[in-house]
C-alpha cells in the first residue's frame, strides 16, 4: 500500500501537455463556422445527413473523425443525424454508383428545403480515379443539384470544416 | 288529422311486409323480386314513419293521448318513439339491401331470408302495440324466431352454433317473461295491461319481487346485459349486415322498450331493484366495451359496443327512477330521461349505420377481419368520412348526437356529487367514474376500428383490390350520419335549457345549471378548424409531399399496426377480467443447435361469463340429467307406477 503511494509520488505526471485550446487552426475555423451559423438563419447548429454513394470510406473516416474527441464538431454546430427528414445539409461521398443512385436521389427527395448537397472528396466531385466505369454515375452533379465540393482523397477533417464554412458562406450571399 | 287515417296508415305499415315477402316468395324465379320486396319493405317503413310523425303531431298538441289501432291494439305515448326507430330502421336497411343481399344470390336464399325479415319487422311493432299479455309474448317469440332464422340465413357451421345458442337465450328469456307476466297477471294471459296494472298493485311484496326480478332477467337477456349477454356477440354478427343493422339498432330498443312498459307495474319497491339494474348495467356497459377493445372482427366489435351502450341505457333508466323518488335529488332525474331517450335515437342511429358499413367493407373485401384490412381511405375518401363520423358518434365524441346525450348523463352525475345523502353522492361518484372508464374505453375500441379499416396501407390483397363503392349501399350509411350530426344540432339547444316536453309520463324540464355553454362549444369546435384554415391558406406554406423515410428498405403493410398490437395494452391490464392468456411457442429449426429456433405466439382471451358461469351450469345440467336417466328402467309396471304417484302427489297438492 505504502509502496504504491510512494511510487505514485515518485512518478508524476507523465502525460502529454493538453494542447493548447482556442489557438489551433481547428479552432478558428470552427468558431467562424459558428458564426457563420449564427448569421445565416440566427440558429445555432446545422444538421447532416451523410450518404454513402460507394465511397472507397476514405471520406467516412475523416467525417468520423469530425466528431471525436480532438476535433469535437458538435461544439460548433455540427451534428449528424439518421434521416434526412432531419437534415439540413446532405454530404456525398463517392463516385455514384449505379446501385447508389436510386437511393441518393430518394434520399435528397426526402430532405426538407431549405437544403444544401456538399460533395465530399475527389470520387464525389469528379468521379476520381473511378471516372468512366460502367458501374458507377460519375460525380455526384450529375444525379442531384450539387452547393460546394470539398476536393481531397480524401480530405482531412480540418479541410471538410474549411469546406463547409466556404459553402455556407457563399449560401449567405 | 283524424285518428282513424293514422291507424290505417299503422295498419299498413305493419301489413305491407308480409304482403311484400309472399309477393317475393311467388315471383322467386323473377330477378327483381328482392328488389320488389325490399322496395315494399322500404314503402312500409315511410308510410309508418309518416304515421308516427302525424300521430307525434297530434299528441303534442294534446288531442290525443293513445290510438286504438283497428282491432289489433292500443298505441301508448311510450310506444310512439319506438315505433319510429322500428320504422327508420327498415327504411335505412330495406334500401341497403336491395343491393346488399343481390350479391350473396349464392349463400342466402333471399326468398325465405324475405320471409323471416317480413316476420322480425311485424314481431318488433306487433311487441310495441300489443295490447294484452298473451298478443305481448306472441309478438315477442315471432320476433324472437324470425331473428333466429336471420343469425342462421348463411347456414355456416359458426352460424348455425351462434344461432343455437341465441335460440336457446333467447327460449330462457321467454320464459322467464312469460313467468313474469303471468305472476303479475294472477296466471290469466287474457288480460290488458291496465287490468294487469290493476291486478298487480295488489300484490304482496315477495311476488311482486319474484316478477321484476324475472322480466329483469328477460328484457336483460335480449337486450344483452351481463351475465345474459354471451349470445348477443356471437349471433349478431352472423346475420346479414342489413339484419344486424336491425338486430343491434332496433331490436334491443324493443327490448327497453318492453322494460320500460314493465316497470308501469311496479309503483312500489322500485327502490332496492334499481339498484341492481343500475349495477348490471354498469357492469354491461364495462364488460361491451372491454371487449369491442379488444376484439379483432369487425362486427363483433360492433355487436360489443352495443352490450356497452345498452349497459349505459339502463343504468340510465335505473337512475332515472332513483332519483325522481327523492325530493334532493328529483331536478336530477330529467337529465336522466333525456340521456335515456337521446341514447336510445343516437345508438339505433350509429350502429345501424356502422352495421351497414361493415356489410359494405365486407362485400367490397371478403373479410370482417381488423388484421386484413386497412387503407379503404384512399379508395373511398368520402365513404371513409362518413364512417370516421359514425365512429365519433360510437365513441360519443361532439358535435355529433351522442355527445350530448352522454353530456347529461355526465352533467346529472356530477350535480349528483353535490345533492343528497352521504350514500347517494359516493353513488354519483362511483357511476361517473365507471361512465368515464366505459367511455375512455369506447374511445379506445373506435380508434382501433376506425383507423385499421381505413387508414395505413391495405394488409392483405382483397383488401388492396377493394372495387368501387356502390352509391346504393353507401347513402343509407351516409343518411345515419347525416341523421346522427342532425340529432346533434337539435340536442344541443335541448341541454342548453329548453322545456323537453313530457318523457314517461312526466313534465320534463332540463335541470338549470346543467346546462352546457353553447358559444364555449362552437369556440372549441371552431378553434382547431380556423386555425388549419389559417396555416394553409392564409401562411400560404409551400407544401411538397414526398414518400415516407424507409431507411432504404421497403415500407411493407406488416410494419402497421396490427388490431391484436394495438389492444395489447388493454389486454394485459385486464387479463384477469378478459381470462387473457399468452404463450410463446419455441421450437428448435436443427435439432443439434439449441440457439436456432422458431417462435410462434399463442394467445387467447376468454368470457370469463363463460368460463366462470355457463361452462359450469351446463356441466351441472348434463350430470343431474345423467343421474334422472337412471329412472329409465325400461320396465312397464315401473312407469305405470310413476303415473299413479305422480298422480296423488297431483290430487294431494289439488286437494
Amino acid at each position: 500500500m505504502l509502496s504504491l503511494l510512494a511510487r505514485i509520488i515518485k512518478t508524476g505526471t507523465v502525460t502529454e501537455q493538453a494542447p493548447q485550446v482556442g489557438s489551433t487552426d481547428i479552432e478558428v475555423t470552427g468558431e467562424n463556422l459558428k458564426r457563420a451559423i449564427t448569421r445565416l438563419y440566427g440558429g445555432r447548429s446545422l444538421r447532416i445527413r451523410h450518404v454513402d454513394a460507394g465511397s472507397s470510406n476514405a471520406e467516412e473516416y475523416e467525417m468520423t473523425a469530425l466528431g471525436n474527441a480532438y476535433h469535437d464538431s458538435e461544439r460548433f454546430g455540427l451534428s449528424f443525424v439518421a434521416s434526412p427528414r432531419h437534415a439540413d445539409i446532405l454530404t456525398v461521398s463517392g463516385p455514384v454508383t449505379r446501385n447508389m443512385e436510386h437511393a441518393l436521389r430518394t434520399a435528397y427527395d426526402m430532405t426538407p428545403e431549405p437544403r444544401m448537397v456538399i460533395a465530399v472528396g475527389d470520387g464525389a466531385c469528379t468521379g476520381g480515379i473511378w471516372a468512366g466505369s460502367y458501374a458507377v454515375v460519375g460525380a455526384v452533379e450529375k444525379v442531384i443539384p450539387v452547393d460546394a465540393k470539398i476536393f481531397g482523397d480524401p480530405p482531412s477533417p480540418l479541410q471538410i470544416l474549411k469546406g463547409l464554412l466556404a459553402a455556407i458562406e457563399k449560401a449567405r450571399t | 288529422m283524424d285518428p282513424l287515417l293514422i291507424s290505417r296508415l299503422f295498419l299498413f305499415a305493419l301489413a305491407t311486409p308480409a304482403f311484400a315477402a309472399l309477393l317475393g316468395l311467388l315471383l322467386r324465379r323473377v330477378s327483381w323480386s328482392n328488389t320488389l320486396t325490399q322496395v315494399l319493405f322500404a314503402l312500409s317503413g315511410l308510410v309508418g314513419l309518416g304515421a308516427v310523425a302525424l300521430l307525434a303531431l297530434e299528441m303534442f298538441a294534446g288531442s290525443l293521448s293513445s290510438l286504438q289501432i283497428g282491432g289489433l291494439g292500443v298505441l301508448q305515448p311510450l310506444g310512439v318513439p319506438f315505433l319510429g326507430i322500428i320504422y327508420a330502421g327498415v327504411l335505412l336497411t330495406s334500401f341497403y339491401s336491395i343491393a346488399a343481399l343481390a350479391k350473396y344470390k349464392e349463400i342466402y336464399v333471399l326468398p325465405w331470408l324475405n320471409v323471416a325479415s317480413a316476420l322480425f319487422l311485424i314481431g318488433m311493432q306487433a311487441v310495441v302495440l300489443a295490447p294484452s299479455v298473451l298478443t305481448f309474448l306472441l309478438a315477442w317469440e315471432l320476433m324472437s324466431i324470425a331473428a333466429y332464422f336471420l343469425v342462421i340465413a348463411d347456414r355456416t357451421e359458426d352460424s348455425l352454433r351462434a344461432g343455437f345458442l341465441y335460440f336457446v337465450m333467447t327460449h330462457l328469456g321467454f320464459l322467464a317473461l312469460a313467468a313474469g307476466l303471468l305472476i303479475l297477471s294472477g296466471g290469466n294471459p287474457l288480460l290488458s295491461w291496465a287490468e294487469l296494472a290493476q291486478g298487480a298493485a295488489t300484490l304482496g311484496a315477495l311476488p311482486l319481487s319474484l316478477a321484476f326480478a324475472l322480466l329483469f332477467a328477460g328484457f336483460g337477456s335480449k337486450a344483452g346485459l351481463v351475465p345474459l349477454h354471451q349470445w348477443l356477440p356471437y349471433a349478431h354478427p352472423q346475420a346479414p349486415s342489413g339484419s344486424s343493422a336491425l338486430l343491434s339498432g332496433v331490436m334491443l330498443k324493443v327490448a327497453v322498450f318492453g322494460f320500460l312498459q314493465s316497470l308501469t307495474f311496479f309503483p312500489s319497491l322500485l327502490f332496492p331493484w334499481m339498484l341492481v339494474v343500475l349495477l348490471l348495467g354498469l357492469v354491461s356497459a364495462f364488460f361491451g366495451a372491454l371487449h369491442a377493445a379488444v376484439e379483432n372482427d369487425a362486427k363483433r366489435l360492433l355487436a360489443w359496443s352495443s352490450i356497452e351502450n345498452m349497459g349505459l341505457i339502463f343504468a340510465g333508466i335505473a337512475l332515472y327512477f332513483l332519483t325522481s323518488g327523492t325530493a334532493a335529488l328529483a331536478p336530477l332525474a330529467p337529465l336522466f330521461a333525456l340521456f335515456v331517450m337521446l341514447h336510445i335515437l343516437n345508438h339505433f342511429l350509429f350502429k345501424s349505420g356502422l352495421f351497414m358499413a361493415a356489410g359494405v367493407i365486407q362485400s367490397a373485401t371478403h373479410t370482417r377481419d381488423l388484421d386484413s384490412l386497412g387503407g379503404l381511405a384512399r379508395r373511398w375518401p368520402l365513404f371513409s368520412g362518413v364512417v370516421l363520423a359514425l365512429s365519433l358518434a360510437a365513441a360519443a365524441l361532439p358535435p355529433l348526437g351522442t355527445f350530448f346525450g352522454e353530456w347529461a348523463l355526465v352533467q346529472a352525475l356530477a350535480l349528483g356529487l353535490g345533492a343528497g345523502d352521504p350514500a347517494s353522492r359516493f353513488t354519483a361518484l362511483l357511476v361517473l367514474s365507471s361512465v368515464a372508464l366505459v367511455g375512455g374505453l369506447a374511445i379506445f375500441a373506435f380508434v382501433k376500428f376506425f383507423s385499421l379499416v381505413f387508414l395505413g396501407r391495405a394488409r392483405t390483397e382483397a383488401a388492396e383490390h377493394a372495387g368501387a363503392l356502390s352509391w346504393i349501399l353507401a347513402t343509407p350509411v351516409a343518411i345515419c350520419a347525416l341523421l346522427s350530426l342532425g340529432v346533434g344540432l337539435v340536442a344541443f339547444p335541448l341541454i342548453s335549457g329548453i322545456p323537453v316536453g313530457k318523457l314517461f309520463g312526466a313534465e320534463v324540464v332540463v335541470a338549470p345549471g346543467a346546462g352546457i355553454d353553447p358559444t364555449l362549444v362552437a369556440l372549441i369546435l371552431a378553434a382547431p378548424a380556423l386555425a388549419l384554415w389559417l396555416i394553409t391558406r392564409v401562411l400560404r406554406t409551400k407544401i411538397r409531399i414526398t414518400d415516407t423515410w424507409d431507411c432504404g428498405a421497403p415500407l411493407t403493410p406488416r410494419m402497421q399496426y396490427t388490431s391484436t398490437g394495438f389492444a395489447a395494452p388493454i389486454r394485459f391490464f385486464f387479463r384477469t377480467l378478459l381470462g387473457a392468456r399468452r404463450e410463446i411457442i419455441t421450437t428448435p429449426v436443427v435439432a443439434s443447435n439449441p440457439w436456432v429456433t422458431k417462435k410462434h405466439l399463442d394467445w387467447q382471451i376468454h368470457s370469463i361469463w363463460e368460463v366462470w358461469l355457463y361452462k359450469p351450469l351446463g356441466h351441472g345440467i348434463v350430470r343431474v340429467a345423467h343421474s334422472v336417466r337412471r329412472l329409465q328402467s325400461g320396465v312397464v309396471q315401473f312407469y305405470l307406477l310413476l303415473v299413479l304417484l305422480t298422480l296423488i302427489l297431483t290430487l294431494f297438492i289439488a286437494l
